[in-house]
């Protein structure tokens, strides 16, 4: 009995692994397009957090992050089934639906586009220290060497940073649409 | 009202942004303490979820193989190094708004506090204190919600409020308290902690206190319905034939009797100024409404009808008085009063009629169960 509690623990964590490792592809892509599209992000995200709120034992969630995302990717899952059986339903499109969900490339880089655009209107400091950290994966040590200040200041300018570019894309959402 | 969004947006995302940079941190084991406080970050609202889903998403989207244009390393570093001296002088501009407008406010507080003393000795509290709903000021915001609709709203200090169907709410925050009045209907109240400003909520002549907690709140006509769903919360029914009524509210500390209520017990406050006995509940059940599922545990159906009137403009209307009393138990859509007439007709001895003048639909005891 011990045996087998610890064999599903690990295969909880590898599918965790899995799910994290997913997160790259479906929920990034939905999400990104959610910079151009807020709605969606705001129905996916009342969803997750009716979901959150229904567990019990919120201490008993060990990997928080993790949690999020499985659930993030779940809940598009089952959009997905349900807009594949309505579609298919109404007509036979299956072949642009299949099209619909595969890798878009060109889709993702003309969202990068706007990341792009958008993270020039800032001020350098906090450009160069969100750039160097998540693009190049510089260690904060590396930066705060670079840019002569210190890593807890490189950590706020990558916060704030990041909010200010959060604000920017936001409100380039509804006159981008389309 | 789109700078307030931004305003909010901003200040999420920045605890979004924290959160996964102290997450990142590749030698840290996340603590378990740390693993707490970040679930209990998310469940604050859907928009913290949301947040954190944006900066895991644009942080991915960083690392992506299609990210290729960005500048170069040194290049970045010499634009920065350049203007590093500028940014650190004027870092105060890039403050959020909000934190900018609660640090003039409380250099003027300080500025007029003796002042302030003096008028409080001429006009009393009842004047000034701002922990009155006395009058309308001009920061008060008013928060509705119609027919059949919910709202999750995010107040000015990160607390969350979840209006069902048909309330309206007024928020009045000021440096000492903050105060909000449920003047119709129901909320759950999701209280960020801030012990020097405790929040009130007042439905009626009652008032809930709580520091932070979450807790739902449910006025209705004869009564208001407290239910703790987490933490601890104080309830004053304030009776205005004895107490003065401000004082009741404003005497810190020393509140007059309040009922101390904590996770997962329920009172029901008369208008009369009656307290009911406490009562454990399953709090899911009072909020469940969230989902928009009503539950029922051996309810009569007239209190299932009210409820399931609140959320529709098709109504159920009670035939007769023996219909009233028949108990029901079941978990209906709040939105679909035909899950509920569906089960009805199953029951046996209920008999639902259309009702031509509303559109709704009555409900009688069918006299004889074999008659269709």
């Amino acid at each position: 009995m011990p045996n087998r509690e610890c064999k599903e623990s690990s295969t909880g964590n590898t599918l965790v692994g899995e799910y994290y490792g997913e997160f790259h592809h479906q929920l990034k892509k939905f999400l990104l397009r959610g910079v151009v599209n807020d709605v969606d992000a705001q129905d996916l995200a009342q969803e997750i957090y009716l979901r959150l709120l229904r567990v019990k034992n919120p201490e008993l969630v060990i990997t928080p992050r993790a949690y999020v995302y499985r659930v993030a990717i779940h809940v598009l899952d089952e959009w997905r089934g349900r807009q594949r059986r309505e579609r298919l339903n109404s007509s036979d499109e299956l072949e642009s639906l299949e099209a619909s969900e595969s890798y878009d490339a060109p889709e993702q880089r003309e969202l990068l586009a706007h990341v792009q655009e958008a993270i020039k209107q800032l001020p350098p400091a906090y450009s160069a220290a969100v750039i160097l950290k998540w693009h190049y994966g510089m260690s904060y040590h590396d930066i705060a060497q670079h840019l002569g200040i210190s890593e807890r200041r490189v950590k706020r300018y990558i916060v704030k940073g990041y909010a200010q570019l959060r604000v920017r894309l936001k409100g380039q959402g509804p006159s981008s649409n389309d | 009202m789109i700078n307030y969004d931004f305003v909010v947006t901003r200040a999420i995302a920045e605890e979004a942004a924290e959160w996964l940079l102290r997450l990142d941190e590749p030698e840290a084991v996340v603590q378990e303490v740390e693993r707490r406080e970040f679930v209990a970050w998310l469940r604050r609202s859907p928009q913290h979820i949301e947040e954190f889903l944006q900066v895991s998403a644009l942080r991915a989207a960083f690392s992506a193989p299609e990210a290729r244009s960005f500048p170069a390393v040194q290049a970045l570093i010499n634009e920065a190094r350049l203007n590093v001296v500028d940014i650190v002088n004027t870092d105060n501009t890039l403050q959020s708004p909000a934190l900018k407008m609660r640090r003039v406010r409380i250099r003027r507080m300080i500025g007029g506090a003796a002042g302030m003393v003096l008028l409080a000795a001429a006009a009393g509290y009842f004047a000034i204190d701002p922990a009155t709903w006395g009058g309308d000021t001009a920061a008060d915001q008013t928060f509705t919600t119609d027919v059949g609709e919910l709202r999750s709203v995010v107040l000015d200090d990160g607390s969350v409020v979840n209006m069902n169907t048909r309330s309206a709410l007024k928020v009045r925050f000021t440096q000492d308290s903050r105060l909000v009045e449920l003047t119709t209907g129901e909320a759950i109240f999701d209280v960020h902690k801030d012990v020097n400003r405790p929040f009130r909520v007042k439905s009626g002549s009652t008032v809930v206190e709580a520091i932070g907690t979450r807790f739902n709140v449910y006025r209705q006509d004869e009564q208001t319905v407290i239910t703790v769903v987490e933490g601890q919360v104080a309830v004053f029914a304030r009776d205005t034939a004895k107490i003065k009524p401000i004082k009741a509210i404003m005497i810190r500390g020393k509140p007059p009797s309040p009922v101390r209520l904590e996770t997962g017990r329920q009172v029901a406050v008369l208008q009369t100024g009656d307290i009911g006995a406490p009562k454990y509940v399953d709090a899911k059940k009072a909020t469940a409404w969230t989902e928009r599922q009503l539950v029922f545990d051996a309810e009569p159906l007239q209190t299932v009808a009210r409820e399931l009137n609140r959320y529709n403009h098709r109504r159920l209307r009670i035939g007769d008085a023996r219909v009233a009393k028949r108990n029901i138990s079941g978990v209906f859509n709040a939105n679909e009063p035909e899950t509920l007439l569906a089960f009805l007709e199953t029951v046996g001895d209920i008999r639902v009629e259309p009702d031509p003048t509303t559109g709704g639909w009555i409900l009688h005891i069918a006299e004889n169960k074999a008659r269709h």
